[in-house]
């Protein structure tokens, strides 16, 4: 394995981190959904990802307070969350499954939770949290009127309408049409940069990509990764890098990178030169040179491989 | 690929068969078709076919009991013949009173079976693609009714084989006790194809209300045996009371009704459980409407259930 | 012929309005079908397979009449919902071989066509298990499958890649487009997801509270732009100002350079550059724009369409 673990991602130097787990593991019978994992997060972004079954929503739902660990800890706030009220209003979460009451409108649903959470000015704070995810026109309405993404979004005020300094988002764009996806997108990133920690999970890697870089990859209950992904590539020492090329002529420059060291192997095809190398710097450092050399233009140089849907793919393979 | 001789001219020879994908050029049937093939389809998971082994446990089972006490009567037909010679034989079963003994086994085959027929794809989900197909929601509850209906009739209609096989058995010249038996034995089938209709149609109407399987198998017993009581304690009540209109309530009975009605089917009077003042005739017009109605809203139901 | 068409096409629901007075025309093709705000992409697509009557105005499908013909319409679509529609307790073989029966194929047509189509969809062995015990993407294999089995000539899949995971999603998409252009069959499909659809689709159909929002191929969203991205390891800024000073209009954005395409020499000055200022080059690409630009421009509809 040539995949090395990147020690403590996400930690503000001078401040405990938000969520702090070390050997947590939780089973179910013969069935181990979370094993041996440990990571610790601070304030910002992390996408937590993995294929179906990984055991990110057991994952969230430690985090949450809803299950106790099997074995390690699992620390939110320098706490364990299990059965512990008091932090519960430090925390948010946004489950997967419905779970809101159809006959409620939207903004007697956030307020309830406000009430819930204890606070005072209830009325006020779910007016807030109703307008930060845009749902001010359909607040007066019963939930069961609401489409998918709207209930989401229901679901994500009610999780932040008491401001918790953590928020835990299982699949929230799960439903949601384009808009209201790149609004939930941004205002995740505006509550990052306010200094909350989150950590949602999703399938959809472009939009992680887009939101953030720092991710948590869960395989079959194990951690497999976490980190900024584009480190985690580069710590992939056993896959090398593709890169696709265009040129104004494809052959000729094929054969003067194959000189290259830093090139291993070269592959023509219809209309793109793809080129492969184990030392992505070296060849990032010739690839303009030896063309310039091969009288050759460069009209695209694109990272084939690079992208976290790539990152994410290797991670779940291996 | 021929088998060459490597010696012999020309060259190894081999083929790549085209797996892609092919249209369908045939036949493409409509309602009529679709229809017939639910029913089949439906009518084989009435009786667990297709299914695991425990989906055949409850209907073998329990149409198995129901036509059980005519097989005795069967086993027994020598030692029976004897005592019906003597006159000491009142209590057998006959062609005509089996249902309204026994039909306590045919609820109990309908509360297990006809949540199985509609609530499983209510609560799966599956109407859209029935209804996106050349299937109208009308041929839907129909083709549904119409194979719990042939199911029941089947589970009614093994006892009375039995029966007439144990009476000509009974008989010293088979063929000759089979040309007497027979018209005794035909009305037989058009009562139990009414019973078959009332029970499927009022089992079905009131499954297809809920999609859990549990609720409408609960609600289907209670309607039974509430249906059952209820008139017939306001009825005896009735009678000391001295309420006149008491006695129509029997009307709306399911079984007992049904009970009445086949005795029409049989021409033979009614027994002294049933209120003097109406005929067979009127429970076979009650059970015929009780047909209609349900029927109805079976039909209603699918027509607003959302797909 | 046009495979989908409807002419002021309206759907009320009481206070909401789904559709308004939809006109579109759509040809054959690989069509993305998406909705923002609200449900009007849904209830296009009931509509479209007569499972609700629209209140206004006409549809037609492969030129035939929604309302009066959708029995004829149901013998050449396949229909792909977004939510769970399959019975667990049976297996994929038995449950798509009865609702290929249902569409009206005589049993052994049905048969053979089941086998083949489980096998186009990528289902082996496990079809023979009952479909309580698959996995999300092996069930959205079966529900593509029953959508397929009588050989539509249009295939209207609602969400397909709802609940997979990235490696799922690539192969039902990778699917999806083998279906398209191999298959010769067209595909509608409706997602909320624009990078699926850049990736598989050759046509857009976007509509915003009940009306067209676009309706062109997609190559018109996704043209390049007068603008070429250089991203390099380090020293962006230097190349930035080489450049300014070589005459080209250049901007820096992080470890990016964004240019102005004027002239093809440009790639040449970036290359000359780049070598002599030995800076690491990630990448030179001339950017896109994308579908979400769509999404981003238009301002939003106020009623909150449900």
């Amino acid at each position: 394995m040539t995949v090395e673990m990147l020690p403590t991602p996400n930690v503000t130097p001078d401040a405990a981190p938000a969520i702090e787990l070390v050997g947590a593991a939780r089973w179910y019978g013969n069935v181990v959904a979370v094993n041996d994992v440990s990571f610790s997060l601070g304030a910002g972004v992390t996408g937590l990802l993995g294929p179906n079954g990984a055991g990110k929503t057991t994952l969230l739902h430690m985090l949450a307070g809803f299950l106790a660990p099997s074995a390690g800890t699992v620390q939110v706030l320098g706490r364990s969350p299990h059965r512990d009220p008091s932090l519960y209003r430090q925390i948010g979460l946004v489950p997967e499954r419905e779970s809101v009451y159809p006959f409620l409108t939207g903004f007697e649903y956030v307020r309830f939770n406000a009430r819930l959470q204890g606070m005072k000015n209830a009325d006020l704070a779910a007016r807030a949290a109703i307008a930060r995810v845009g749902l001010e026109d359909a607040a007066d309405r019963a939930i069961g009127t609401y489409s998918k993404g709207m209930r989401q979004r229901a679901k994500v005020a009610g999780a932040l309408v008491h401001d918790p300094q953590v928020l835990l988002l299982d699949e929230p764009f799960n439903g949601m049409d384009p808009r209201q996806r790149l609004a939930m997108m941004d205002l995740l990133g505006e509550m990052a940069v306010a200094g909350r920690t989150i950590l949602f999970s999703s399938h959809i890697l472009e939009e992680v990509e887009r939101i953030g870089t720092e991710i948590l990859v869960m395989v079959a209950g194990r951690l497999a990764a976490s980190g900024d992904f584009r480190a985690i590539r580069a710590l992939m020492t056993d896959r090398p890098h593709t890169i696709t090329i265009h040129s104004s002529d494809n052959r000729k420059l094929a054969t003067t990178l194959m000189a290259e060291p830093a090139v291993f192997a070269v592959a023509l095809q219809e209309r793109a030169l793809s080129v492969q190398t184990a030392h992505l710097s070296a060849f990032r450092r010739i690839i303009a040179t030896a063309s310039r050399t091969a009288g050759v233009r460069l009209i695209e140089v694109v990272p084939a491989d690079e992208s976290l849907e790539s990152v994410f793919d290797y991670l779940v393979r291996r | 690929m021929s088998a060459t001789n490597p010696v012999a001219a020309g060259k190894p020879s081999g083929s790549i068969y085209d797996l892609g994908y092919r249209h369908y050029e045939g036949k493409r049937r409509g309602r009529l078709f679709a229809a017939w093939s639910l029913y089949v389809d439906s009518l084989r998971g009435i009786w667990g076919f297709g299914r695991p082994m425990s989906a055949k446990a409850a209907p073998f089972i329990i149409a198995g009991l129901y036509s059980f006490f005519a097989v005795i009567q069967l086993a027994f037909s020598s030692v029976i013949s004897q005592s019906i010679k003597n006159g000491t034989a009142t209590d057998i079963f006959t062609y005509g009173n089996y249902f309204s003994r026994l039909g306590f086994f045919l609820i109990l085959f309908c509360v297990a079976q006809a949540p199985e027929v509609v609530c499983r794809d209510q609560r799966y989900q599956v109407l859209p693609l029935y209804f996106t197909r050349a299937m109208r929601r009308v041929d839907y509850a129909l083709a549904r009714l119409a194979s719990l209906s042939t199911a029941l009739f089947v589970a009614l209609m093994v006892p009375m084989v039995a029966l007439f096989v144990g009476d000509v058995l009974m008989g010293a010249d088979a063929f000759a006790a089979m040309g007497t038996e027979l018209p005794r034995a035909l009305p037989a089938i058009p009562a139990n194809l009414l019973t078959a209709l009332s029970m499927a149609s009022i089992s079905l109407a009131l499954s297809s209300y809920s999609p859990r399987r549990a609720y409408s198998a609960i609600g289907l017993l209670a309607y039974f045996l509430l249906m059952e009581a209820v008139p017939a304690i306001i009825y005896s009540v009735g009678q000391q009371a001295g309420w006149t209109w008491a006695d129509k309530l029997v009307l709306t009975t399911p079984i007992t009704s049904l009970g009445g009605a086949t005795n029409w089917f049989f021409g033979i009077p009614l027994t002294s459980e049933f209120p003097s003042t109406l005929g067979a005739d009127a429970y076979l017009v009650a059970c015929v409407a009780s047909v209609c109605l349900f029927t109805a809203v079976l039909l209603f139901r699918y027509r607003r259930i959302s797909a | 012929m046009a495979l989908i068409e409807t002419a002021s096409l309206t759907k009320d629901y009481g206070a909401v309005k789904a559709l308004d007075r939809l006109d579109l025309q759509v040809e054959s093709g690989i069509i993305g079908l998406v909705g923002a705000n609200g449900a009007g992409k849904s209830t296009l697509i009931k509509i479209l397979l007569g499972l609700i009557p629209p209140t206004a105005g006409r549809a037609s499908v492969l030129g035939l009449d929604v309302v009066e013909q959708a029995p004829e319409i149901r013998k050449f679509v396949g229909y792909m919902p977004e939510h769970d529609c399959l019975p667990p307790d049976v297996s994929a073989t038995e449950f798509v071989t009865h609702m290929a029966r249902i569409s009206g194929l005589p049993r052994s047509a049905a048969r053979e066509r089941t086998a083949e189509v489980l096998r186009h969809v990528g289902l082996y062995e496990e079809r023979y298990r009952q479909i309580g015990g698959y996995s999300t993407g092996m069930k959205q294999r079966v529900k593509l499958a029953q959508a397929l089995a009588h050989d539509p000539k249009l295939l209207l899949l609602d969400e397909p890649t709802n609940g997979l995971d990235p490696t799922g999603r690539d192969e039902m998409l990778d699917l999806i487009k083998r279906t398209g252009t191999d298959f010769g069959i067209s595909v509608v499909v409706a997602s909320h997801l624009l990078g699926e659809i850049e990736q598989v689709c050759t046509f857009l159909l976007a509509i915003d509270a009940g009306h067209l929002l676009k309706a062109a191929p997609i190559s018109t969203f996704t043209q390049r732009t007068p603008v070429v991205a250089v991203e390099v390891e380090e020293g962006a800024d230097r190349l930035t100002a080489a450049l300014i000073s070589r005459g080209f209009k250049a901007t820096q954005e992080e470890q990016c350079v964004l240019l102005a395409l004027e002239d093809e020499a440009l790639y040449d000055a970036v290359r000359d550059t780049v070598a002599d200022l030995g800076l690491p080059l990630v990448r030179v690409q001339q950017e896109r724009r994308r579908l979400e630009d769509i999404f981003r421009e238009a301002p939003p509809v106020a009623g909150g369409v449900q």
